[in-house]
């Protein structure tokens, strides 16, 4: 009996080794999905949005419902993504309060951080791509924000960027 | 001083303020790639529209500002406009620019040309007017009739200066839009007539009304005539209308396609039907008078009215005549026929009238040459034997008689 638990573990073994050997996956590391350029999406009826540059669709309301608690109808005129070195997608929108930090899942985008940015909710929000972080600016009040998908990096003065 | 200071200070705060706001307004990256490509639109559109060639080089000069301005965002702007890139998108506003200004010089040197040949035909049209006028009051004096013999005479010989001037006009017209259009092929044609369309080149003198109004007034002056001119004048008027037709045959369609617009087909109908009119008045006045002088000169043609009718007659005439010399040996009344002829045929119709007869294609010069040939046979037919030989031969057929009959006479003595 015990001959036979030896030879049954034996062959368990070898047959993992096999099964692994088959399966084992490519990786490639080191991949920058930075966009250098964010993606001004202009919502349909329905609040979807598409960019066919980037090749990803998904609806805005949702991040609508995290900010005003209403999806009745679409109240955001133009959201604002840009995806950073790691291929989080940094997502905000006119009069949002945060920007939202989600990863890409398969068939979903999931909230990584939502970052508060502006109490009373940015008027003109803008991304740009500052390797290696996401700057958000608010061009109405000439904020700027430096962000990673961990929240915010450093909060930089009012025509700071612009003065360096 | 100090008043001095606090300008100063104003201006060095605006300056500061308006390079604040520049550096502000590039914060977007995205706010930068929309700029450009509107500003870019924009220019390239003011290129491809521009009107002349001072425009463009304006514009050339806003695309170098453009060009330095975006200088800095290269990068951004290959990231942005791929799979185009910045330099790429540059190098075609920059051709865009030369490809204008080829085309808008070549259109302004076409403008030009034809701005020209505008002021020539109005200049033409000017002087038309005036010979008409004056052509027209002295039709109306000879009319009246109740001039003097010499006072009348003066008047129709002025009536057939005016007109004849008035056909050299109307030759000179038509020849300068020969030169002017006769070379340009369809694609200059086109860009001309989408100049024409969009008001790059001024239409308001529209050629097309000046050939209307011409073959018009032509054909009107062909029926008024009543019996004051001679077979030369008539000669002029149908080869000036053959000219005039012919010139309008190698460039009415290009003139109809340039300046036609949406109504193409009816200019086309419309001077066609004008200009048929104007070739049989012409042409019937021609003949008339060409049968009259004729008869006038005793020389009786079968009938003709047309170029071919014509040489027909003359040959089947000359043909005839030679045949009945033959018979007249001693007659001279055949070589009177040939003599009359021979002033008609040679003083008019060689000498005279020669270069309208070959402009006009009155008779060709292979018609002319079988009818000369035709001529020497019936002179030599026709010239009757002088008195003086038969006498000369009676004589000699006597002498030789009288010879023979002595001959004999001494044979038979010995």
């Amino acid at each position: 009996m015990a001959a036979f638990s030896k030879i049954s573990l034996l062959v368990l073994v070898a047959g993992a080794f096999v099964f692994q050997g088959c399966n084992k996956s490519l990786v490639v590391k080191n991949v920058n999905y930075a966009q250098q350029l964010e993606t001004v999406l202009v919502p349909d009826a329905n609040g979807d949005v598409k960019d066919v540059r980037h090749g990803i669709s998904y609806s805005i309301l949702p991040f609508q419902f995290e900010e005003f608690q209403d999806t009745s109808s679409v109240q955001v005129t133009e959201v604002r993504m840009i995806r950073n070195a790691d291929g989080y997608y940094f997502i905000t929108a006119d009069k949002f309060k945060h920007v939202y930090v989600m990863v890409p899942k398969k068939g979903e985008l999931k909230l990584k951080k939502k970052i508060l940015v502006d109490e009373k909710g940015l008027l003109s929000p803008a991304f740009n791509w500052r390797a290696p972080d996401v700057q958000l600016v608010n061009k109405e009040t000439n904020e700027v924000f430096l962000m990673n998908e961990e929240g915010l990096a450093n909060k930089k003065e009012k025509n700071e960027e612009g003065k360096s | 001083m100090k008043k001095l200071n606090r300008i100063f200070g104003i201006i060095l705060f605006t300056v500061l303020i308006i390079s604040s706001n520049s550096i502000l307004a590039q914060n977007s990256d995205h706010d930068i790639k929309t700029g450009f490509t509107e500003r870019y639109d924009s220019l390239d559109h003011e290129i491809t529209n521009a009107k002349s060639v001072a425009l463009v080089d304006s514009l050339i000069l806003e695309v170098n500002e453009f060009d330095k301005e975006y200088t800095d965002h290269i990068e951004l702007l290959d990231n942005a406009l791929y799979p185009s890139s910045y330099s790429s998108e540059m190098t075609a506003l920059y051709r865009n620019i030369n490809i204008t200004e080829q085309k808008l010089l070549i259109i302004e040197n076409q403008s030009e040309r034809l701005s020209k040949l505008g002021k020539e035909v109005a200049q033409y049209r000017s002087e038309l007017d005036i010979l008409n006028m004056k052509s027209d009051s002295l039709r109306k004096a000879i009319a009246r009739a109740n001039q003097s013999e010499e006072r009348l005479s003066k008047l129709v010989t002025s009536y057939r200066e005016s007109l004849e001037r008035r056909d050299e006009l109307v030759m000179n017209v038509i020849d300068s839009m020969l030169v002017s259009y006769k070379g340009m092929n369809s694609l200059k044609l086109q860009e001309l007539a989408d100049d024409v369309e969009s008001g790059r080149i001024n239409s308001d003198n529209n050629p097309l009304n000046m050939i209307s109004a011409v073959i018009e007034e032509n054909t009107e002056y062909s029926k008024s005539q009543g019996k004051t001119l001679s077979v030369d004048d008539y000669l002029r008027m149908y080869a000036v209308q053959r000219h005039f037709e012919d010139a309008w045959g190698q460039i009415g369609d290009r003139m109809i396609y340039v300046y036609g617009g949406d109504s193409k087909k009816q200019w086309q109908n419309s001077i066609d039907s004008k200009m048929k009119e104007w070739r049989m008045s012409t042409s019937k006045n021609m003949w008339v008078s060409m049968d009259n002088y004729l008869e006038f000169s005793n020389v009786e043609l079968s009938a003709f009215d047309n170029n071919y009718s014509f040489f027909v007659a003359l040959d089947k005439f000359v043909k005839e005549a030679k045949e009945e010399s033959k018979s007249q040996i001693l007659s001279s009344e055949s070589y009177n026929d040939y003599k009359k002829f021979q002033e008609f045929w040679s003083g008019k119709i060689k000498n005279e009238w020669s270069n309208l007869v070959q402009d006009a294609e009155v008779l060709t010069v292979a018609q002319i040459s079988t009818i000369d040939q035709q001529l020497d046979g019936w002179e030599s037919e026709a010239r009757p034997i002088h008195p003086l030989i038969l006498v000369l031969l009676v004589l000699t057929g006597v002498a030789l008689l009288g010879f023979m009959f002595v001959m004999l006479k001494t044979r038979y003595a010995r």
